[in-house]
């Protein structure tokens, strides 16, 4: 029981008050937290469940409020992920007030919501944000009447223009936490309905610590729509059959009464509720103007100017992410020289000296030599997230990922991954409803080009292509990563399930010129993920890899990398790749950035020649030929993906996690081995680039 | 080898000619004409219609669908606005209380509505 309803949170309750930012997506939740918390502290993430649930706390006349902003809901039902959360939430957590965030040029379906948020029996606050696009739409609202009729007080703001945000609602969230007040409105089911809700709460009754804490109209209410959530509480008490069935008797009185199903039925009663509400509160004058998203949208979305568009705009996010990180990342290459130099003049114990500048300085700086394209990355598509163009391309990119066992919404965490990164690119899986769906696009998520594999690929093809070749054969390798992932998703999709048709519902924000703030932060959340991996994981590699091979490679002939080589050799050998390659291979499967630094450690440790840098020595090198790099880049490409990347896979997948990953595991292992192995052979056959 | 040839030709173009049979139905006898013909209220699919007003019937589908469509809104009466039905492969946009909302063609084709 304490666990469900428990007090177990990272939270430290001691005279704060948790106020719970709720509301539909994409209608300033987030800009109104913002605001609110500001720069004045943290804005932290839960641990666990990262980008989701977000705190941040406003001091205000000794309270310690704790703004908390979830995730957007349509209903308090549990059929999606971050619904789930959101649900959760408020469910099992003490939050002392709501405050709902209604997007005033779409009433109606906003106070649907509210309807249940009511029912939750909590101090709840109205804050009307948007009301310049009502506005727009030559509507007027009466807030007084809206604040009388549902029973609480309602803050008119517009968001985004920082109005009407100040400290009078900080003083009414203290006053709700003091006097607890809630709604009067309520919504009117009907007599059979009720009668059905009271024949259900005089069973639970009979438990009489749970009913304490329960919402009981709401609860009721998903008990009889059989929501899973609500099943499972039922599941600890003792007269779960009596109640159980009497949920079905009363279920099949209603379909017999009203002669649809109780879903629909209290849909329609809260929707009709909603109308109402609007009926009374909004004044409307019949002007008809023309709407700009429309005129947009008819080109945009259009049958036939749709892929032009489409990808123009990936080609100008590459292009920008490119183009601007260039100069950075050489800004970045060239500290990491000047401060290994700097360095190696100041010590001088050789050991230590190697440790710093190799080993420390050498993988803090292969990892961020291409942080700034990851950067670049995040900022385009951020742009474009704000705007409100990724929700058109998951939609004209529907149809397309619809042959390959994937929906629209897939197309957002692959564009994150590619140049970007897996991790967040996996979180991006969230807002994908059909749990199918989720495994599918999770597991092709790391066959994208992402921002580690970049230096990898620049690095080979710089070294033995010719200048005039590079770009296309980088283009080629996009290619490449992208049919790979789209047939694998086919088979997969094949072998998951066969009948299974995807819906895809969405909902078309309207466009607007994105903030520079919000796109700030919305590309550090994600670069962050990347960063947290990096610090933790890569550095204390590139240490473990150095140490490896400059104490064993210097004190003794066989050591443990030659004999690792002597075992792995037999199968890497049959795609024309030597002991070093292998090796660089293996350190790889920790991250992708270390296939590079293990390079360049291995051949600065063998060879004697120190000053001349990695690409010249492969472009030198007799072990390199252009099939040898290609089938390395193919190889590198398609295997496991980062350690980080696979963590996350599995953490996100619930049920038969063991199963996925190893198909994750060994599958792409012997996937890429059969990819470079045919490349090669058919390569040496035909007598390319040997 | 030549019968099994004019075989192939043969089931190829009663195949072809169903199809443009089919094609040529849809369009000149289709619901919709039959609608402008008329002026009869029927009920139709969602991606049969063309631009205009209709009124929302019911969804034949599976519970998750039907939950999930509920909550944005489609409950029996409810006015929907076809804006766009000339998007890739029939997918199409429609407006419900006030929202844009894109379906896709699995969604829509389970979707009925009513000429108001």
């Amino acid at each position: 029981m304490s666990k469900l309803f428990g007090q177990n949170s990272q939270i430290n309750y001691n005279k704060n008050i948790i106020v719970a930012l709720v509301g539909n997506p994409n209608v300033g939740k987030s800009t109104i937290f913002n605001i609110v918390t500001g720069a004045t502290q943290y804005v932290g993430n839960y641990p666990g469940v990262t980008i989701d649930k977000t705190i941040g706390i406003k001091k205000y006349k000794n309270y310690a409020i704790h703004f908390v902003d979830l995730p957007g809901i349509y209903s308090l039902s549990s059929y999606t992920d971050d619904a789930k959360i959101t649900v959760n939430f408020l469910l099992n957590e003490q939050v002392d007030v709501i405050i709902y965030v209604i997007d005033s040029s779409n009433l109606e379906r906003n106070l649907y919501l509210f309807t249940q948020i009511i029912e939750l029996n909590k101090n709840v606050i109205i804050m009307l944000n948007m009301l310049d696009l009502l506005q727009a739409k030559h509507k007027s609202i009466n807030i007084n009447q809206m604040s009388n009729i549902l029973g609480l007080s309602v803050f008119p703001i517009i968001a985004h223009k920082k109005i009407g945000i100040d400290t009078n609602f900080l003083k009414h969230i203290i006053h709700l936490y003091n006097n607890k007040h809630i709604s009067s409105a309520k919504v009117d089911y009907g007599e059979d309905i009720i009668c059905e809700i009271d024949k259900v709460y005089k069973l639970l009754a009979k438990n009489k610590d749970f009913i304490n804490k329960i919402h009981k109209t709401w609860f009721i209410i998903k008990l009889l729509e059989k929501d899973t959530l609500a099943i499972k509480l039922i599941n600890i008490f003792q007269n779960k059959a009596e109640i159980l069935q009497q949920v079905e008797k009363s279920r099949r009185h209603i379909i017999e009464h009203f002669n649809t199903k109780i879903e629909v039925e209290i849909a329609n009663k809260r929707y009709g509720f909603a109308k109402a509400v609007v009926k009374m509160t909004i004044n409307k004058q019949s002007i008809k103007q023309i709407d700009i998203n429309e005129i947009i949208d008819d080109y945009v979305l259009n049958k036939y100017c749709c892929i032009p568009i489409l990808l123009i705009i990936i080609y100008i996010i590459f292009k920008f992410t490119f183009a601007f990180s260039e100069p950075v990342v050489n800004l970045f290459n060239l500290f990491f020289k000047f401060l290994s130099f700097k360095m190696s003049n100041l010590i001088q114990n050789s050991v230590l000296k190697s440790l710093i500048v190799d080993g420390f300085i050498g993988g803090i700086g292969g990892v961020f030599s291409f942080f700034p394209v990851l950067l670049f990355m995040f900022f385009s598509i951020a742009f474009f997230e704000d705007s409100g163009y990724m929700a058109r391309a998951s939609f004209i990119m529907d149809k397309i990922l619809n042959k390959f066992g994937l929906t629209g919404k897939s197309f957002l965490p692959l564009i994150i991954a590619t140049n970007g990164c897996a991790v967040p690119g996996m979180l991006a899986t969230r807002t994908l409803e059909s749990k199918r769906d989720r495994i599918i696009t999770m597991f092709i998520v790391p066959y994208m080009i992402c921002g580690a594999k970049i230096p990898v690929c620049m690095l080979i093809i710089k070294a033995l292509f010719s200048y005039k070749y590079q770009t296309i054969v980088m283009f080629c390798l996009y290619i490449v990563s992208i049919i790979v992932a789209l047939s694998i998703s086919k088979v997969l999709s094949k072998i998951i399930s066969k009948d299974y048709y995807s819906h895809f519902i969405m909902e078309l924000p309207p466009y607007h010129l994105p903030k520079l703030s919000g796109l700030l932060l919305k590309m550090w959340e994600r670069s962050w993920l990347y960063i947290r991996k990096a610090w933790t994981i890569v550095v204390l590699t590139s240490l473990f890899v150095w140490g490896m091979f400059t104490f064993t490679l210097t004190h003794s002939y066989h050591n443990i990398v030659e004999y690792s080589i002597k075992i792995i050799n037999p199968i890497f050998k049959p795609i024309g790749m030597d002991g070093n390659k292998a090796i660089a291979l293996l350190s790889g499967l920790i991250a992708k950035e270390m296939v590079i630094s293990t390079l360049s450690t291995m051949y600065s440790v063998n060879n004697s020649n120190k000053h001349v840098c990695l690409k010249d020595k492969i472009h030198n090198s007799q072990d390199w030929s252009i099939l040898q790099g290609v089938t390395f880049i193919i190889f590198c490409l398609t295997y496991v993906p980062c350690i980080t990347s696979m963590l996350i896979f599995c953490k996100e997948i619930e049920k038969g996690k063991y199963k996925w990953f190893t198909l994750m595991l060994f599958g792409n292992t012997a996937l890429a081995w059969l990819l470079s192995f045919l490349t090669f052979k058919i390569g040496t056959l035909l007598n390319l680039g040997t | 080898m030549s019968f099994n040839l004019k075989n192939y030709i043969k089931i190829l173009r009663q195949r072809c000619y169903k199809r443009l049979l089919f094609l040529y139905l849809r369009k000149v006898k289709g619901f919709n004409k039959c609608l402008q013909c008329t002026n009869h209220s029927a009920i139709i699919k969602l991606t049969d219609v063309q631009f205009g007003t209709y009124e929302f019937v019911m969804i034949c589908c599976d519970d998750t669908l039907e939950y999930k469509l509920l909550e944005m809104g489609f409950v029996t009466g409810t006015e929907v606005l076809v804006i766009n039905n000339n998007g890739l492969g029939g997918n199409i946009i429609i407006k419900i209380r006030e929202t844009r909302i894109a379906l896709n063609y699995n969604v829509a084709k389970r979707i009925l509505v009513k000429k108001i």
